[in-house]
């Protein structure tokens, strides 16, 4: 059997390469626009870390329930309110850079939740100016901005909890989302 | 679980990832000098940045898709896909061409899985798109 990255023969029972560690047994050849397929493969990773692997705290399989949520929420120092809307599954808000922040769970089998959804909007009385939206998500990483049917701005972004969500990663997607709405308010004057 | 290393992935990470899960990857320098890798997927092409790296790592990459609609597109249909859909967010470009954009962070806290993951909720979507404004 040969590399097929690096073309170097290996033994058959061999999984990854000798040379370069990619894996042998799903490896496929790379594939031209005109043959990729409709439902394209996932890529699987390369099988050997270039560093040792750090420590991560593994959110569990499937996710997290409401409860877990909170809980973290609560050791990170943010304020969680549970309240329940029209879908009958409840939703935390919270607070950020002084403005309400609605954390609705996604993607849910059961109690836990394989994802979040975060969003803030803003009472503006119609003064928002709606030309501004496509330049800010033109210009802007991480978050889509849209406005109401009342014109009023909203910001959104979705985190990915599972499979492979790490405590880490959504705390650095929260700070993401800290820093981003920050710029939000303070470009388009929003409280 | 399958850590990404401290500081993210270099390019050649990338390249080596998406080459073997089957994808089409070519390195392309802009005349800035700054590198980024171009793929296809679905049968359009897609760029992969990567904003922000540190000694050749980088935590985070970008995904965009342009499409070439030659002035056709209406580009008042995009307000509603970014308050609709999740995930990615869609803009229109200098010349009212549409485009659809994922951001993935990579470190502190990624893994491979989760990687993956991300890249297969941005092709599920990128489907949507591509259906629902009749874009190839």
């Amino acid at each position: 059997m040969s590399c097929p990255r690096c073309g170097t023969e290996s033994l058959p029972d061999q999984s990854f390469c000798k040379n370069c560690g990619a894996a042998l047994a799903t490896a496929e050849p790379a594939q031209s626009a005109a043959a990729a397929p409709a439902a394209p493969a996932l890529p699987q990773p390369p099988p050997v870390p270039q560093t040792p692997p750090v420590s991560l705290h593994a959110i569990p399989d499937g996710g997290l329930t409401i409860e877990e949520l909170t809980r973290w929420l609560e050791s990170e120092g943010y304020s969680v309110n549970l309240v329940t809307g029209e879908s009958g599954r409840p939703h935390i808000v919270t607070k950020s850079q002084g403005s309400p922040l609605n954390i609705f769970q996604g993607d849910c089998k059961g109690e836990r939740c394989a994802s979040l959804e975060l969003a803030t909007g803003f009472s503006t009385s119609g003064k928002f100016d709606i030309s501004q939206i496509n330049a800010w998500n033109y210009d802007n990483r991480w978050c889509r901005a849209y406005y109401d049917d009342v014109n009023d701005p909203w910001l959104r972004m979705n985190i990915d909890l599972s499979p492979g969500g790490t405590y880490e990663a959504l705390s650095e997607r929260l700070g993401i989302w800290n820093r981003t709405l920050g710029r939000f308010i303070a470009q388009y004057s929003l409280k | 679980m399958s850590p990404i290393p401290d500081g993210g992935l270099t390019l050649e990470d990338l390249v080596a990832w998406l080459q073997v899960g089957g994808y089409s990857a070519k390195m392309v320098t802009a005349e800035s000098g700054s590198r980024h890798i171009l793929s296809n997927t679905q049968g359009v092409p897609f760029d992969i940045f990567t904003p922000g790296c540190m000694s050749g790592r980088c935590a985070s990459i970008s995904l965009v898709v342009a499409f070439s609609t030659k002035g056709k597109f209406d580009v008042s249909q995009l307000n509603e896909w970014n308050s609709d859909v999740p995930w990615c967010k869609a803009y229109y470009d200098t010349v009212n061409d549409p485009c659809l954009d994922m951001d993935i962070s990579l470190w502190p806290g990624g893994t491979y899985e989760s990687l993956n993951d991300q890249f297969a909720t941005f092709n599920s979507v990128l489907g949507k798109f591509i259906a629902k404004y009749s874009l190839r």
